[in-house]
């Protein structure tokens, strides 16, 4: 970890539904992080950063709903929104952001907490569940990025972010569909990838996740990445939201966030799984192309959890679905753990 | 003349408690009821380029406090759609009105209308005043009281172009031969607000709900034949409204938008000053607050109605 640099004031929203009870920072190793604290009422919910492409407003349509009955915690991850931008890779490890959470309960006065993590999220809300089963009242995940299955992903596209040759990007595309063909051949015709062949096609994806390019095209990125998160028609507005928080970092930053690991491998969730006791949640949507449907499918089964799959949906059922989810959330809740 | 069935919706937030048809002269239209509060408020129909589904917003929100009656236009939804012109002149939609009214025991109701549905409600208010406790206009187009400066008004309607662009879509030919695309064109015009993809879409499936041909007949009950454009009409028109809106007794509510392109925003704020009522002037909205700022609208139309109910 070299340098950190302070976040900016946030841009004000037009409105909010319901502002923070309660706000403030954590701090380690110098890294400040901030949290917010809405409404009263047990059991507490901590709904957890994802990618440092967005910030905590993007459990919006979360906040306010279960706020009326519940404790609602949420942070931005380090590297967006009014948390600090640490450089170097090792600022950005499943560990810190762990720890961030765990600094951000004690802080909270938290005992334990319904943990939601999504898409990158899930990945600190599984290894909180495994390793820190005390703070876990319950665990729920939507569309992990965890790569149960061998598909498209992980390595592929973390193989050429660094490429500034276009013969080398190719290779490594040419590459990953040649390693699709001989293990999962159903893929290459499976209704995700029709549904979206410019966006699931490895070519495009090497292309658009490269450091050169994020720094040529930053908000062109964003534009690319969040229409492949929000498949859904009639998406305009959760797409400009993002693409707006996506703004509030930086392309260096963000590359920091992902030269680590881009998903998590299967080994480390199986482990991670076999140690979760808590009730627990999985959540997909059924035309999620970011993190397909298998993967949640193979995880629920790891960590024997129930699955809700909802058709139709893309990465983000919460953003872009947000009463189907809040209410299979609560349901959840109200059916798994004693209030 | 024909009855179509409407294509189900995916969801509903309510399904009417009650619905049925009147007949006039032949003509079926088709009514629901919702709920069962008090005083009762009619939804009523605009242009029939649309059907009663541009209430969606409001049906279930209202029903909740009041009963809700509202009818599909003839020349649309499950109304039939008669050929000629003369069976869409606005007092044919205001008796339509009372009709329904009367076919579901409804004694006096507060009147809501949109765009072209102020004709409609105007002359229910003036000619049947112990029918109407009170009026909401949203947009009301109809009420041209000064120079129309909208492209679409002053476009050549009769005359067949090379190419029709812009708001010179709002044509004949056009409608005729590009009914999709006109329907497409118009709903955009209406609803200019940014991540308005649904609503648009949604107001082009109503459109597809009726043809050209109807759509013509509801222009041409104005003699739209026999003029150059649709400014011209409008202004005559206009000054007919502003007769019955002094006259109009009962309480009333202006909701404008300040970027409506269909309806210029002060004649909106005329109809307001010469009908002696309120008027809520929404910034940033177009031709539809009620399908696009829902939420505002619903608010401000409850408080209207508890206003007109304890007077």
């Amino acid at each position: 970890m070299t340098a950190v640099a302070v976040a900016p004031d946030r841009a004000r929203e037009q409105s909010r539904a319901r502002y923070p009870d309660d706000e403030g920072y954590v701090e380690r190793d110098g890294v400040r992080t901030f949290y917010e604290v809405y409404g009263e009422g047990e059991p507490a919910i901590l709904f957890l950063p994802t990618w440092s492409v967005v910030h905590s407003r993007f459990w919006k349509a979360q906040i306010a709903w279960f706020a009326r009955r519940q404790r609602v915690i949420v942070f931005d991850g380090r590297g967006n929104g009014h948390s600090d931008r640490p450089r170097g890779t090792d600022a950005y490890r499943d560990g810190e952001f762990v720890a961030d959470a765990l600094a951000v309960l004690d802080a909270t006065g938290t005992e334990r907490a319904v943990v939601v993590g999504l898409s990158r999220g899930a990945r600190w809300a599984l290894r909180l569940a495994a390793d820190h089963a005390d703070r876990v009242e319950a665990l729920v995940i939507a569309g992990p990025s965890i790569a149960m299955t061998r598909t498209l992903g992980p390595k592929s596209v973390a193989a050429t972010f660094e490429s500034t040759g276009r013969t080398r990007l190719v290779w490594g595309a040419a590459q990953s569909l040649l390693r699709l063909a001989l293990t999962r051949p159903s893929a290459l015709v499976s209704r995700t990838s029709r549904l979206s062949s410019r966006h699931t096609n490895p070519f495009e994806g090497a292309r658009m996740f490269n450091r050169r390019r994020w720094q040529e095209d930053y908000r062109g990125f964003l534009e690319w990445f969040f229409g492949l998160v929000f498949v859904e028609p009639h998406s305009t507005k959760q797409i400009e939201d993002s693409v707006a928080w996506g703004l509030e970092t930086t392309p260096d930053v963000l590359a920091d966030t992902i030269a680590g690991d881009l998903f998590l491998d299967r080994d480390t969730a199986l482990d991670l799984s076999a140690r979760v006791s808590c009730p627990s949640l999985v959540i997909t949507g059924g035309d999620d192309i970011v993190t397909p449907p298998e993967w949640a499918s193979a995880l629920a089964r790891a960590i024997g959890a129930r699955y809700v799959y909802f058709d139709g949906c893309g990465h983000s059922v919460a953003a872009r679905h947000p009463v189907a989810f809040n209410l299979a959330l609560r349901e959840f809740v109200d059916s798994s753990v004693a209030g | 003349m024909s009855t179509v069935e409407r294509p189900r919706e995916a969801t509903r937030a309510r399904c009417p408690d009650e619905e049925g048809y009147v007949e006039r002269d032949g003509v079926r239209v088709f009514y629901e009821v919702y709920g069962s509060g008090e005083p009762t408020v009619i939804l009523l129909p605009t242009w029939s380029l649309v059907h009663s589904r541009v209430w969606k917003a409001q049906i279930a929100y209202l029903a909740r406090h009041y009963r809700v009656v509202t009818f599909d236009g003839r020349g649309n939804g499950k109304s039939d759609r008669p050929d000629e012109p003369s069976a869409y002149r606005a007092p044919e939609f205001a008796h339509d009105a009372v009709a329904v009214m009367e076919a579901t025991a409804t004694d006096a109701a507060v009147c809501v209308s949109t765009s072209a549905g102020t004709a409609w409600s105007l002359i229910m208010a003036v000619t049947q005043p112990e029918r109407v406790l009170g009026a909401v206009f949203i947009g009301p187009t109809s009420y041209a009281v000064t120079e129309p400066t909208q492209d679409w008004m002053r476009a050549p309607f009769n005359e067949r172009l090379d190419s029709y662009e812009g708001e010179n879509r709002y044509n004949r030919h056009f409608i005729r031969e590009h009914f999709p695309e006109f329907a497409q064109f118009w709903a955009a015009l209406c609803i200019p607000e940014p991540h308005s993809t649904r609503p648009i879409e949604f107001a082009s499936e109503m459109a597809m709900d009726t043809t050209p041909e109807v759509i013509l007949a509801t222009i041409d009950a104005v003699h739209m034949d026999r003029a150059a454009c649709a400014a011209e009409l409008f202004v005559h028109g206009g000054q007919r409204l502003r007769q019955l809106a002094v006259q109009v007794k009962c309480p009333t509510l202006v909701i404008q938008g300040d970027q409506d392109h269909t309806c210029l925003p002060e004649w909106g704020r005329a109809l307001a000053e010469d009908a002696g009522g309120e008027l809520l002037m929404m910034s940033g909205v177009g031709h539809s607050p009620h399908g696009r700022k829902p939420v505002r609208v619903n608010l401000a139309l409850r408080e209207f109605v508890e206003r007109v109910a304890r007077a």
